[in-house]
């Protein structure tokens, strides 16, 4: 992009391997990559492919159990991979600044943002005490964070995420290293945060021409962000080339296969909608009024605080309804009173045209025989000691359905459902992999038959690829068993594949509602159309993508 | 013991939030999606699944070679199956009475013919150590499991059912963390008067406020728990999902943490044998027997040195073992 | 501040008046009262009889409760009752036992800070995988040996083998130096062993590595980074370990036959004299809650994420700012609505 073009960063066949109990695992293999000035390169690829472990090396900072095994990591004419730990120390922050992943655990806790900003100054000897603390508000300021004087006399629990993301960036920046190094700089974040963020990045290193190594898991942040992508997997660089290059025209199968799973690049429905339900009929969940209020803690001054204020919505039987918002939107909480996991404060839950708000006892067990419900974290939603023909069983032991052999059998068909194989059913969860184990969380919510599922961001834990397949998987089920789903998520890539209808949220209250599509096209909310804008991906118009015409959320 | 103590009250963590769920607004490090959080766990899912091409072995076969690389806790391993053995058939280990000696062979140093020597009344220091094993044993179990179960009982309950009866019981608790345990003991010991299974009983009472207090920090960490909740939702019983899911899950710690007390009960239990409150003499309890040796020690070491290096090896064998049932780096639990 | 500190105080006051209803509980509630135990038994030649008249001497005849008030009154008043076996003030009897006492134990504390604290930083900083591998195996050492043989192990050594301290007794600063390292074995081991737990923890936090990528050396993000944070766990057990110091003064004090409150304590009970036994405990308790105390006021010193007083003012809400960040609502919220993480739990 930028005429200018001093190579500052060249890996050469890096090798670098993990010693783990059953062997050495080599996560990185002969991966060569460069970076010129001025330019973002985007590593991209999935969980254990290796991309984070190539960023970690570039500043050096791995695991101690990490290797580098072979390869030369050419930092401006110094090579890092053999650098030694004094050396290291004058590169690191001074020709190459890093943003880590998590800013909420990145900052010291115990001291002042300023101090920890200054510090970089102060280590490499570029200022005193007082003109550091000074450079360090300017830096803040530059990294956009609003009344720069007082963050920095801040600690970082005072702050929000994305704040914190932007003190890591001034952090990175201040001392104006020649590279950026950003691992997944804005995974933790809200897309609207994100964007903001990549935003003020972009801008921040064009005007310095800074050249920024970007690893990201999202195709669609690197679409947007890069002026050269390198895909990623299993170790090894599976395809390099421009972003029209590599979306527009991929060579590799991998390649197909990454950008056919992204939810935001694809766009396209995954399934096809259900015919239209007669009007009439009874919803399948319906939800009036809801209000719940949390009591704040004493220490913190008291009060409540509403987490869903008259929320009201109806799921027709059949459908897919997605409740959408950032973080603290109240979605989550609005699914578990529907659910009756959480008393309301005030409103109404129907469930088949039934009134439940106030159901106790045993009615109420019965009624969770209609509802079920599948958590977004798969790592956590099982119980560790349990077979998975156990946990699958669970329900169906809960209602006393069958006798043992009966549910074996039942255990072993819905393993089959959910495409597992048999021999799953032995195992317990340790042994199964993320996406597996979503299967299995699924296989228990479809135990016991239930009109309705829940399903709290079932797939925002996962992989994009394995995520397809657990789309994939629920409209399936969806079509065959006639199930409806209130599909709790973040990310409106994801819902636009599998919603019907869709609510949008926003500080508990429900913004705007209605036909996916419908309100895909033609937002009416302002803060609805911030969201789709913000969806990574929809910056960059693609030429030819299989995906391209079916992109319309775009602005 | 008060090592132990606050071993275990600085493993207790923060507190788990008593309302039954905290909206991600209040929670300052929600972060905003699992994607995030769950990044090593997906690691470790790529990881497995490059292992497919390393070569596997059985389950069994693994352990074992890990406790070969071990040799600390095999040697913990050998130690607590002589201690064992001596607790519950002492003539096996040295046939000879403790209780007699001869006099003409008083205070002699260690030798082949007596291993630890001979005390002021020539009887054989080793036999001695060998059948006081079971006093001290004996006295060191009954402690962990008093403590344990009234401790686990209360920790449960409170864990469990929460509210009212939980901020009792922990204010209680506290209460009780305020009197450092020996001190908490040596009122039972006024009480109760001297004697082994009064020491035992102290021991153990003294203990409770600790062990309730994991208990039930680990219910709540369990309770809280995505997984009892989907019980819960999928429709199950509160008891089914107390039974099958807190208390397996919640075991665990507990039985690391039995293995951690009984080494603290048997420092426990010898010092106060030490001071004299336990069985009065001729019975060789280990505290005892270095109290023994106290009057003799410019003359002869043996006495009190090797009865405590007994005790040394024991409690750091109960700690070398909780610590590898609480799966050490290398081991899985 | 001054809501908070005045909470802790009610709060420290009510524990003290709790421990004291405990230990009432455990030494009168139970089965056998301080006159039949000191008394009474197959051996005693007291009657019956005169058993009563002692009890009543002592206010034993009256029920529990009133029992219990009237001395508690006592005990606000700064009475604890008579020795049953000297006759001697209770209060008197610590008062004279305390100075000893605190002399070794405030010697063993500052050993075992020294010891501890060093042994957990050089073992988790040193780059040699055996010096740390044998630097962390020591504090598990440390805790498992009896602090009754320790102490005979260093008198056989240090005043029989080469005399250099002496093995007994109250005179002078050589001979609180033993008493003060056995003292100190059991203490500095469990700071050792925390300390170093923690900071192995903390250097594998996020944040280290942010100091890292700055470029900092090892020394300061150890010192600067690492240690103040794995620190502030280890400081929440120091009343633990101050408690812990008492009661090791029970066994240490009769090891060197020093006087003191812990050879007071062996004493009285071993002739079961239960008033001095209720005034040593409260004196423990009252330490505790005092070290508590301290800890409480200096520790939102130390973290500002605890929030001491009335809400902390939080950062001003988001003045309209030139790039668009009407969003960071939620952002804004989530501040406002922070809440101050206990560390440690309550207590």
């Amino acid at each position: 992009m930028t005429a200018a073009s001093d190579r500052l960063l060249t890996v050469a066949d890096l090798a670098v391997t993990y010693r783990t109990r059953h062997g050495d695992v080599r996560a990185v293999r002969d991966v060569s990559l460069h970076v010129d000035s001025g330019e973002t390169v985007a590593v991209v690829g999935e969980s254990g492919s290796g991309k984070s472990t190539t960023a970690a090396a570039v500043v050096r900072l791995l695991a101690p159990a990490a290797r580098i095994e072979r390869g030369t990591i050419d930092l401006l004419g110094r090579d890092v991979a053999s650098a030694s730990q004094r050396e290291l120390q004058a590169v690191r922050g001074l020709l190459v600044g890093l943003v880590p992943q998590d800013p909420t655990v990145s900052l010291n806790p115990v001291k002042r943002i300023g101090e920890q900003v200054a510090e970089v100054l102060r280590i490499h000897g570029l200022a005193d005490r007082r003109v550091a603390a000074v450079e360090a508000v300017e830096a803040l300021r530059r990294a956009g964070l609003s009344d720069p004087e007082i963050r920095a006399r801040q600690y970082p629990h005072e702050l929000s995420g994305g704040m914190r993301q932007r003190v890591l960036i001034a952090i990175a920046l201040v001392a104006k290293p020649r590279l950026l190094v950003a691992d997944e700089p804005t995974s933790a974040l809200d897309v609207t945060v994100q964007r903001q963020i990549l935003d003020h990045l972009d801008e921040l290193t064009s005007q310095t021409s800074t050249g920024v190594l970007l690893i990201t898991h999202d195709l669609g942040v690197a679409a947007d962000r890069a002026d050269r992508i390198v895909v990623m997997s299993r170790g090894r660089v599976v395809e390099t080339g421009t972003p029209d290059e590599v979306l527009g025209a991929p060579r590799e199968a991998y390649t197909k296969a990454l950008l056919a799973a992204a939810p935001s690049l694809r766009g396209a429905r995954r399934t096809p909608v259900a015919s239209a339900p007669a009007a009439d009929a009874p919803a399948a969940l319906e939800v009036r009024g809801l209000v719940k209020d949390f009591p704040l803690p004493r220490s913190g001054g008291g009060g409540t605080l509403r987490a869903v204020d008259d929320v009201s919505f109806r799921v027709a039987r059949g459908r897919t309804l997605a409740l959408v918002g950032e973080s603290g939107s109240g979605k989550s909480t609005t699914a578990r009173l529907a659910l009756r996991l959480a008393e309301p404060t005030a409103g109404q839950v129907l469930v088949g045209g039934d009134d439940v708000s106030h159901t106790r006892g045993s009615a109420l067990r019965a009624l969770r025989r209609q509802m079920q419900v599948v958590y977004q974290n798969p790592y956590s939603s099982l119980d560790p000691r349990w077979t998975v023909e156990r946990i699958v069983a669970e329900p169906l032991r809960a209602f006393g359905v069958g006798d043992r052999r009966e549910r074996a059998a039942r255990a072993a068909e819905l393993a089959e459902l959910v495409a597992l194989p048999a021999s799953v059913l032995r195992r317990r969860p340790a042994e199964l992999s993320g996406g597996q184990r979503q299967r299995v969380a699924i296989a228990r919510a479809l135990s016991v038959r239930p009109d309705l599922v829940v399903l709290d961001e079932p797939v925002s834990a996962l992989d994009v690829s394995v995520q397809a397949q657990i789309l994939d998987l629920l409209g399936e089920l969806q079509r065959e068993l006639g199930v409806t789903y209130l599909f709790i998520s973040h990310d409106l890539a994801v819902v636009r594949q599998v919603a019907h209808e869709v609510v949008v949220l926003q500080h508990g209250r429900v913004v705007e509602s209605g036909d996916v599509e419908h309100v895909f096209a033609s937002p009416q909310h302002a803060y609805t159309a911030e969201l789709l804008a913000a969806i990574p991906g929809t910056h960059r118009p693609l030429a030819g993508t299989a995906a391209g015409p079916a992109r319309g959320g775009e602005r | 013991m008060s090592s132990l103590d606050a071993l275990r009250a600085a493993e207790r963590g923060p507190q788990q939030p008593t309302e039954e769920f905290v909206p991600t607004a209040l929670d300052p490090d929600a972060r905003a999606d699992a994607f995030a959080a769950t990044a090593t766990d997906r690691f470790a899912d790529a990881v497995l699944e490059r292992e497919d091409d390393l070569v596997h072995r059985g389950p069994w076969r693994t352990r074992l070679e890990e406790l070969v690389r071990k040799p600390g806790l095999l040697l913990a391993l050998a130690w607590s199956l002589a201690v064992l053995v001596a607790a519950f058939a002492p003539s096996l280990l040295a046939p000879g009475d403790p209780l007699s000696g001869v006099p003409a062979d008083k205070l002699q140093p260690p030798s082949a013919e007596h291993w630890f020597g001979t005390d002021q009344l020539g009887r054989d220091l080793y036999t001695r150590v060998v059948h006081g094993t079971q006093l001290t044993l004996e006295a060191a179990l009954t402690a962990v499991l008093v403590g344990l179960v009234v401790g686990a009982v209360i920790g449960l309950v409170a864990g469990f059912v929460g509210g009212v009866v939980d901020d009792v019981a922990m204010r209680v608790v506290d209460v009780l963390l305020s009197i450092p345990a020996l001190l908490l003991s040596l009122a039972l010991i006024t009480v109760l008067g001297f004697g082994t299974i009064n020491v035992a009983i102290a021991v153990g009472l003294a203990n409770v406020a600790s062990v309730s207090r994991i208990m039930r920090s680990e219910v709540l960490r369990v309770r809280t728990s995505t997984f009892v909740e989907a019980s819960h939702a999928g429709g199950s019983r509160w008891w089914t999902t107390l039974g099958q899911h807190v208390l397996p899950n919640a075991a665990g710690p507990v039985v690391v943490l039995a293995a951690l007390e009984l080494g603290g009960a048997v420092l426990a239990v010898s010092s106060l044998s030490f001071l004299g409150y336990g069985e009065p003499p001729p019975a060789p309890e280990w505290g005892a027997l270095v109290a023994g040796g106290r009057d003799y020690l410019s003359t002869s070491w043996w006495l009190t040195t090797l009865p405590g290096l007994t005790i040394v090896a024991t409690v750091l064998a109960a700690g070398r073992i909780s610590r590898a049932l609480d799966g050490d780096p290398g081991s899985n639990r | 501040m001054t809501r908070y500190l005045l909470r802790r105080l009610a709060l420290a006051a009510g524990v003290l008046l709790a421990a004291y209803t405990v230990t009432f509980l455990v030494l009168y509630a139970l089965p056998g009262d301080p006159v039949s135990i000191m008394y009474g038994g197959e051996s005693s030649d007291v009657t019956p009889d005169q058993l009563d008249a002692l009890r009543a001497e002592h206010g034993l005849d009256q029920p529990l409760v009133v029992q219990y008030l009237t001395q508690l009154g006592h005990a606000l008043r700064g009475d604890l009752g008579d020795s049953v076996v000297s006759g001697q003030p209770v209060t008197q009897l610590l008062g004279s036992a305390l100075p000893p006492t605190a002399q070794i134990a405030g010697l063993a504390l500052l050993v075992a800070v020294l010891a501890g604290g060093s042994l957990a930083v050089v073992a988790t900083a040193t780059r040699s995988r055996r010096l740390s591998g044998f630097l962390l195996s020591l504090p598990p050492l440390g805790v498992a040996i009896p602090s009754f043989w320790f102490g005979l192990t260093l008198v056989q050594w240090f005043s029989f083998q080469i005399p250099l301290f002496p093995a007994l007794g109250n005179q002078g600063f050589a001979s609180a130096v033993l008493p003060a390292v056995t003292l100190a074995l059991p203490t500095s081991a469990l700071i050792a062993q925390m300390l170093s737990r923690s900071l192995l923890h903390t250097l594998r936090e996020p944040y280290v590595d942010t100091a890292l990528a700055k470029g900092a050396g090892r020394a300061r993000v150890h010192l600067r980074h690492a240690l103040r944070n794995a620190a502030l766990p280890a400081l929440t057990v120091t009343g633990l370990v101050v408690g812990g110091l008492l009661s090791g003064a029970v066994v240490t004090e009769t090891v060197f036959s020093r006087a003191g409150i812990g050879r007071l304590t062996a004493t009285s009970v071993s002739a079961q004299d239960i008033p001095v036994v209720q005034g040593v405990v409260l004196v423990a308790a009252t330490v505790y809650v005092l070290v508590n105390l301290l800890i409480d006021v200096i520790y939102p010193l130390l973290d500002p994420r605890i929030v001491t007083g009335a809400r902390r003012r939080v950062a001003p809400p988001t003045a309209p700012s030139p790039s668009p960040t009407q969003a960071h609502g939620s952002d804004a919220d989530q501040a406002a609505a922070r809440v101050a993480v206990p560390a440690g739990g309550t207590r």
